[in-house]
């Protein structure tokens, strides 16, 4: 079924949009959800989760490409579920999603107060984003948004690992002196 | 900034980024494997199974034919694949080719993506109406800005304003209801999109727009000026709030048009909508305001969220630009509430009703001792005991009710007013469990023990069920409100959201309780003979 009819069911509130949400992107979905929480059982709550957010957000939200919607939906479940996980467990993440190197990226103070600063925040993370060559832009979302670890990237792009390691430390860079020029404290 | 907000942040990134990275069409070869439990525990509905396993069936086929690296054909694996090849591979190509070959041949216009019926263009020229018939099609409000066009078409207009007309309790007297209610672009390129349900007001037949809604000039143009080049902001005033006599707007970015186009070349969607905070806000939902941004146009107006009396503006902004800024005069009220802080919902305003029905909220259990209250609270009702959702489906939760949120209140008679999430074991992050025997009268209890010359109250709510033995479980907090720490963050009912409910192992001797049932057993367990209960404290 295309995009523009499960929408269209999603916004005639009709039940069977989540039956054909789940079959046309539930793998997608699930692939996102399963590399973050690294759980089965996990991931089938999390699916579950992004169909009640889907449904609860279209309508009003017509997004452009609901897979996009769809897996960032998703990514963002996952993410809530691992750090709730995380913090009842202490400690309990794994290499991939560590993230250890962000240590020297960010500041771990001020946070992004307002809505509008974050919105302005994301539209200049944007900007950069589609500014970067196309493989950088690749490692770069797929590490910071995918969760995906430096190994699986580095067998994806046939890249070996300190390679991976270094050209994500650069973009990092860039990036942030990209957002210190417009203002923000990363 | 932590590691936690820059990854949330890089969650908000754009969803073509997203898209073309996990590049759906040309097939994802990262395979997650996982281990299905010994016990398959979690029963999807008997659709999405069915579902699941054609999926799985054809993506082997599929993969196993083209994909670089083919899934294991115990396909037991997610992968970064998706649908758009599965689902045309149910279809063999050879059965194809003659369909191919013909329309090959033919040199009429492309097929259409997807057929609308009516074209927009045959009622842009109506202009303003004074005597509108039922069954006409016309054009109510345009604007233009740099070459883009717009129009605000009502389609098939099925009913005018001034006659009666009521529907779900909801009044329709001051309406327009149509059939479809549709937002017409033409953009400086010459492409065309069209933007539908465009008013939050419809049922299945018609959708409905209040006659107010087109006083002045109803439909804007804006243009943004930031980085990333120019944006150009589509203002429509959707709805109106009788009540405070306020237009209310919806604002879109229209620099996205898609390439899916209908019988007449225009495309089927291509407006990103922004949302405006206090619309079609449930439960924990947040919805952030687009609240900056250079305008560069004429005409300041203040549209008014009636729910929450927020401000929208759109006013002058020194020298160039106008600024769409949200003011929430809430914050005079009370002092510690700040824009993050939004419940949505007043729990003194919600029913009491110990079974609500699917999509309602209200007060479910509650208690009292000595003027200290306590409620327990569900909000947007997803499903009740004994029904299979279609999304909360597995056997697991059949037995329980889900809601979007399931909270305790509690307040004392010097005002003070807590309100905190119950944490049951199965909430997920958009939905809280709670087992069918958790919810009775009487749930919920308040009691005061004594030990040492110390008392404290204690509030009881049960909230899990010992599947094994039948035993309920139940969490104790403290009641003792001069303990919680009302300088925590309050919400815009002037609630203390922000600091939690603090756990209480009871001890001691009971002194007082709200419903008496309760006994403390020689064991120092706490034992409900109504239900016949030892009670366990649920950490």
């Amino acid at each position: 079924m295309e995009d523009e009819e499960i929408i269209a069911l999603l916004e005639g509130r009709s039940e069977s949009a989540i039956a054909e949400l789940s079959k046309k992107y539930g793998r997608l979905c699930g692939s996102v959800a399963q590399k973050i929480l690294g759980d089965f059982a996990e991931t089938e709550q999390c699916l579950n989760d992004t169909y009640y957010q889907v449904w609860n957000s279209i309508p009003p939200a017509r997004p452009s490409s609901l897979s996009a919607f769809a897996a960032a939906v998703t990514r963002n479940i996952a993410l809530m579920q691992l750090r709730r996980r995380q913090a009842e467990k202490r400690g309990g993440g794994d290499g991939a999603l560590s993230f250890d190197e962000l240590d020297e990226y960010v500041s771990g103070g001020r946070s992004v107060e307002s809505e509008a600063e974050r919105k302005e925040l994301v539209k200049a993370i944007n900007g950069f984003l589609y500014k970067l060559p196309e493989l950088k832009r690749q490692l770069f979302i797929r590490r910071y948004w995918g969760c995906c670890g430096i190994r699986e990237l580095a067998e994806r792009f046939g890249m070996s690992e300190s390679n991976v390691t270094v050209t994500l430390t650069r973009v990092r860079k860039k990036l942030k002196e990209y957002l210190k020029r417009r203002g923000f404290e990363v | 900034m932590t590691k936690n907000e820059f990854l949330d942040v890089m969650g908000e990134i754009d969803g073509k980024l997203i898209e073309s990275t996990l590049d759906i069409s040309r097939m994802e070869t990262v395979e997650i494997p996982y281990e299905r439990p010994p016990v398959f525990r979690y029963i999807f509905g008997a659709a999405a199974c069915v579902v699941a396993v054609f999926v799985t069936a054809l993506a082997v086929r599929h993969f196993n034919g083209i994909a670089t690296q083919p899934l294991d054909s115990t396909s037991e694996n997610y992968s970064f694949s998706e649908s758009e090849s599965v689902s045309t591979t149910g279809s063999d190509s050879s059965d194809d080719s003659d369909i191919s070959d013909s329309s090959s041949e033919s040199t009429e216009a492309p097929e259409p993506d997807f057929i609308r019926g009516w074209d927009p263009e045959d009622y842009l020229s109506n202009g303003l109406h004074e005597n509108i018939a039922l069954g006409e099609s016309l054009t109510l409000s345009t604007a233009e800005l740099d070459g883009i066009k717009v129009a605000l078409i009502l389609h098939d207009i099925t009913k005018l304003p001034g006659e009666e007309y009521s529907e779900n309790g909801l009044d329709y007297t001051n309406y327009y209801g149509a059939k479809d209610i549709v937002l017409y672009i033409i953009d400086d390129k010459g492409r065309k999109c069209l933007q539908e349900y465009v008013t939050p007001l419809r049922n299945d037949g018609m959708q409905f727009i209040h006659q107010n809604c087109f006083i002045g000039e109803s439909t804007r143009l804006f243009k943004t000026e930031s980085d990333d080049g120019e944006h150009y902001v589509l203002m429509q005033i959707a709805d109106y709030s009788e009540e405070n006599d306020a237009p209310i707007a919806t604002f879109y970015d229209v620099n996205m048009v898609s390439d899916r186009l209908d019988e007449n070349g225009i495309s089927g969607y291509g407006l990103i909508e922004y949302y405006i905070r206090g619309t079609g806000r449930v439960g924990g939902w947040r919805f952030g305001y687009q609240a900056s941004g250079d305008f560069c146009h004429s005409g300041g107006t203040t549209f008014t969220d009636p729910v929450y009396n927020y401000n929208i503006s759109i006013c002058p902004n020194t020298d160039k630009a106008y600024v769409i800024s949200a003011d929430i005069p809430l914050q005079d009220k009370n002092a510690d509430f700040s824009e993050l802080n939004i419940t949505g919902w007043d729990p003194d305003t919600l029913p009491f009703n110990t079974y609500p029905e699917v999509g309602e909220s209200a007060v479910v259990s509650r208690a009292e001792l000595d003027g200290l209250q306590a409620e327990l609270i569900m909000i947007n009702v997803i499903k009740r005991p004994g029904e299979r959702h279609y999304i909360y489906s597995q056997d697991d939760y059949l037995d329980m009710w889900v809601a979007d949120d399931i909270c305790l209140y509690i307040k004392d008679d010097n005002g003070r007013r807590i309100l905190s999430h119950l944490n049951t074991p199965l909430t997920t992050g958009f939905a809280k469990f709670m087992p069918e025997e958790c919810l009775f009268v009487g749930s919920t209890k308040i009691f005061s023990v004594e030990r040492d010359g110390v008392s404290d109250y204690v509030i009881m709510q049960y909230c899990t069920i010992d599947e094994d033995s039948g035993t309920l479980n139940a969490a104790f907090v403290s009641g003792d409100t001069e303990l919680y720490d009302l300088t925590a963050p309050k919400d815009e009912n002037g609630i203390t959201i922000g600091g939690g409910l603090l756990p209480l192992t009871p001890r001691g001797t009971i002194t007082s309780s709200s419903d008496g049932s309760l006994v403390i057993l020689e064991d120092g367990s706490l034992y409900d003979r109504e239900k016949n209960n030892t009670i366990i404290f649920c950490e």
